[in-house]
């Protein structure tokens, strides 16, 4: 034992050279140095961008609020550009700078001053900037690209956006696709057809933002997309007629509720929750029992909560039976508030 | 009339106040709510726009304040988030008009005129 | 004793570099993750889940003990977030002092009848009180038997209705937008169940408040503050952001992170037997998960996202790192059945042992070394060249990873960049070695002593309070 000790530990003697930690120290205390050295240089580029940005600012910021404040007479025409800013604009880094300003501006600007944002973004063609942006291989400054000229109405861009949409990487189809639909508002769900990708919920609530205040346009449209063999634009579409309170799609909501998803079946009782009926309160009723997920029963019986009778009442009664102390405080609930409505 | 505006993008900021000055107003402002809440006992507005999301304090901070400073000063907020809770919102907690970004200053200027007769 | 002192100086090696090719590992890991998470965040407006009213439901978890000085401004400073689908639940656990009384009073409290099955056993909830004025309508304040930091996040649990549950210390400081960043993650995925997502903390001390919101930031003006800065810079940007990436993170710090409500629950809540519940838990859900085959993922939010005011007194900063140490020691030996255990994949592969070797025996086998090294000396068996060139291996190998930390942090969030804030965080990284580290490594090793004689003391933070800042007034920057 001690004899194999012994080798072993001359075998690692060797190998351990003194001479190796020498160069080991001096490799770390160069890297060390090196990182310090960087750390001061990034340091100080980015304090000299933050004060090169801030200058900038200052320098656009009169001349910028003028010609958001411009009334135009009769007939449009280009803005002066000063001498000044022009000289200016001939270099990249003030031209990008000023295409997130005006970005930015027409995030917060709408009426006269919002077209004369989009009027000087045309008139000095930032848009090729954008567009070069989108047409990059790095899929982040492919969606900053997108983001640009869909907030820039550039709907010429439209047919390369979208084939966007159908984009591996995640970021870039979800700005393609957000680009449409503020573009055009329902009519840039086509991309819905053929969507290989689940949307993601953070998505979903981007477009529903998007479609707020517009009332559905087609419910042929619609009624396509609740049979999608793609679960989350069903989903969706779940989501969009609860949030529109689209009465008018009830027996199709229903359908949903044998979806094989759990996923749509959830969406689907939560949507009867929000259009009310004796129908849907029928249809939640039936589903109860051959529902097995125990989460789901109990969106039931919330959902009940919000669009049953005192029809559902006998039905509710039968439940209180069940040993499932949470599940039978939720009928408790559900019947107490069934009751006071009457 | 003396108006005090809390708004951080600093051109947005820049052009309310341009704009409303050229209608005779005088205009106060800072681009953050924490200061709007410093600044409103020393200036004493007769009229308050603030936007909601901002450094610091919210909009609706800056809202309550003024309400319980003295409720008769009005407060126009000005934010990007239209949907109906958070208007329920502020109007719940006093405000007395609310606009939604993306807005046009000169709608704004116009909301303000109103609220400059209904006091003078 | 030759080989003693071979086996020594081997060992130290040997664990060395081990260690050295996992955080050079680590490292890289972290970049990466960091890169994508800067530039997917460039791109997002969070302002939408704010309002919106397809964003997750979330109950907010504020458990409170004795902490009456503050506690009305802190509760205000929650309730101050702005997030549509909210509540906030305070749980005074017992508290001695007046923190209840000076609640009902500051917000109009009443006791309020609530129906709801707790589904976790909690010591006796005395009342559950909500606020007659409307302004107030998001708040919930619990007043039950003092049972702990855990048994108090249990009661809260049991009362909240949301599908997600954000555990803060109550005198956390929070960045406006925190809510919204540590939502966003369970809103990203399709393939696989979010089930928690943390947040970076970073040290409030020295930095500048009013009403409850962080004003200015500047690096802690007193040494110990300042290298917990540092530690905290390691642990987070590098550590955790390492272990996102490898979705193989163990620990969400108890002062700020995110969790599913639903399969808190199952898996059982917070457990009352360990000092380190917030570690304890996430294990437990992660296990329920792998358990049942359901794909899940720990998520990690690399933004400051909440300012805690660290120790700043050796004796207080001893018993917190003591009661990590038993914390660790009681989550690793509850979950013994992970360690290397294919079945839960980078779980038991991958963060068991990385945790066991690195950061439950790094203490101990620092210790022995220590301790050997003392002996060898006195014996004279010491080669003291090559122990020289050993020891100036190993603190530049530390070194080298402070900075890295450093240039990190300069990269990324930048958050110290007042004129010397730089030169100060190297420095602290030059002494930490001598001043800082020894008295962690004690502090751990007093911690599994503790243990083994089985004693369970809290080790009670006593917090400065924020409304005295700034606490050094003269000291220049």
């Amino acid at each position: 034992m001690t004899t194999f000790l012994k080798s072993a530990f001359q075998q690692l003697n060797s190998f351990t050279a003194i001479e190796l930690f020498y160069i080991a120290i001096a490799v770390f205390t160069s890297i060390i140095l090196g990182l310090i050295s960087a750390m001061v240089f990034i340091m100080l580029a980015k304090s000299k961008q933050a004060s090169r940005q801030k200058h900038l600012q200052a320098q656009f910021k009169q001349w910028l609020v003028s010609i958001i404040l411009h009334e135009p007479e009769d007939k449009k025409t280009d803005f002066e550009i000063p001498a000044t800013i022009a000289l200016l604009l001939q270099k990249r880094f003030a031209r990008r700078a000023l295409l997130s300003e005006l970005i930015r501006l027409k995030d917060n600007l709408s009426g006269q001053s919002g077209d004369n944002i989009q009027q000087l973004f045309n008139q000095l063609h930032l848009g090729n900037l954008s567009a070069h942006d989108m047409r990059s291989s790095k899929w982040y400054l492919k969606a900053k690209g997108i983001q640009e000229l869909a907030a820039m109405e550039q709907k010429a861009y439209l047919p390369e956006i979208y084939t966007l949409t159908q984009h591996r990487h995640p970021v870039v189809r979800m700005e393609a696709q957000t680009a449409l639909v503020y573009l055009q508002g329902y009519a840039g769900l086509t991309f819905f057809r053929q969507l290989a990708y689940p949307l993601t919920e953070y998505h979903q609530a981007k477009l529903l933002q998007l479609l707020a205040n517009q009332p559905i346009p087609s419910p042929e449209m619609v009624r396509s997309w609740l049979v999608s063999p793609n679960p989350t634009v069903v989903q969706f579409t779940l989501k969009l007629i609860s949030e529109q309170h689209a009465t008018q799609f009830q027996e199709d909501v229903i359908t949903c509720l044998s979806h094989p998803s759990e996923l749509v079946r959830s969406q689907a009782i939560s949507c009867l929750g929000e259009i009310p009926s004796a129908p849907a309160a029928l249809a939640l009723r039936t589903h109860y029992t051959s529902e097995n997920s125990k989460a789901l029963q109990l969106n039931i019986l919330s959902g009940l909560l919000k669009t049953g009778t005192t029809n559902d009442l006998p039905f509710l009664h039968q439940l209180r039976q069940t040993p499932d102390e949470g599940m039978r405080l939720a009928v408790e609930k559900a019947i107490r508030h069934l009751q006071q409505q009457a | 009339m003396k108006i005090l505006i809390a708004e951080d993008e600093p051109i947005t900021l820049a052009t309310m106040e341009l704009r409303l000055t050229k209608d005779g107003h005088e205009v106060i402002s800072t681009d953050n709510g924490q200061d709007a809440l410093g600044k409103l006992s020393d200036f004493m507005p007769d009229l308050v726009i603030t936007d909601i999301m901002m450094p610091f304090a919210s909009g609706l901070e800056v809202l309550s304040f003024v309400k319980k400073l003295n409720a008769r000063i009005p407060v126009i907020v000005l934010s990007a988030m239209g949907q109906e809770n958070v208007v329920l919102e502020a109007f719940t907690l006093g405000a007395d008009d609310y606009i939604t970004k993306p807005f046009s200053p000169n709608e704004l200027a116009l909301r303000v005129k109103r609220f400059a007769m209904r006091i003078s | 004793m030759v080989h003693l002192y071979n086996l020594f100086h081997y060992g130290m090696l040997l664990y060395a570099v081990s260690m050295l090719g996992c955080y050079i590992f680590l490292s890289s890991l972290a970049i990466v993750e960091a890169v994508k998470y800067l530039r997917r965040s460039r791109l997002t407006n969070y302002n939408l889940l704010a309002s919106s009213a397809q964003a997750p439901s979330v109950s907010i978890l504020a458990p409170a003990y004795n902490e009456g000085a503050n506690i009305i401004e802190n509760v205000r400073s929650l309730l101050s977030i702005y997030y549509n689908n909210l509540e906030l639940i305070v749980i005074n656990d017992g508290s001695k002092d007046d923190s209840m009384a000076k609640l009902i009073q500051a917000y109009d409290l009443e006791p309020a009848h609530l129906d709801y099955a707790p589904q976790l056993a909690t010591k006796n909830v005395k009342a559950v009180y909500k606020s007659t004025n409307p302004v107030y309508h998001k708040l919930l304040v619990i007043d039950k038997e003092n049972g702990g930091k855990a048994d108090a996040l249990n009661a809260g649990i049991n009362v909240a209705k949301n599908q997600y549950l954000v555990c803060i210390d109550v005198d956390c400081i929070l960045e406006q937008d925190a809510l919204l960043k540590l939502v966003r993650p369970f809103m990203d995925e399709t393939r696989k169940k979010v089930i928690a997502t943390g947040g970076v903390v970073r040290i409030a001390n020295s930095c500048v408040f009013k009403n409850g919101k962080l004003m200015d930031i500047n690096l802690p003006k007193e040494y110990l503050p300042r290298a917990q800065a540092l530690e905290y810079i390691r642990a987070f940007l590098l550590g955790r952001m390492a272990w996102s990436n490898l979705n193989g993170l163990l620990l969400i710090s108890g002062a700020f992170g995110a969790f599913d409500r639903q399969v808190a629950i199952a898996a059982g809540g917070y457990n009352h037997n360990t000092v380190g519940e917030d570690m304890e838990l996430v294990v437990r859900m992660r296990r329920y998960m792998a358990d049942r085959n359901i794909p899940y993922k720990v998520a990690f939010i690399p933004d400051p996202l909440c300012w805690t005011e660290a120790p700043a007194s050796y004796q207080i900063l001893g018993r917190q790192r003591n009661r990590w140490m038993r914390g660790t020691i009681e989550t690793l030996n509850m979950h013994r059945k992970l360690f290397l255990n294919p079945k839960y994949g980078v779980l038991g592969l991958m963060s068991y042992p990385y945790w066991l070797f690195y950061e439950l025996l790094a203490p101990v086998i620092e210790f022995t070394g220590f301790v050997l090294f003392l002996v060898l000396a006195f014996a004279g068996l010491i080669n003291w060249s090559f122990f020289l060139v050993l020891t100036a291996f190993i603190l530049l190998f530390g070194w080298l990873f402070s900075t890295f930390a450093i240039l990190m942090e300069v990269v990324t969030f930048n958050q110290y960049r007042k004129p010397g804030d730089l030169r100060k965080l190297i420095v602290t990284a030059l002494a930490e070695p001598f001043l800082f580290h020894p008295f962690v490594v004690w502090s751990s090793i007093k911690g599994i002593v503790d243990l083994l004689r089985k004693k369970k003391s809290w080790g009670e933070m006593t917090r400065q309070g924020f409304n005295t800042v700034p606490q050094t007034p003269n000291a220049s920057t």
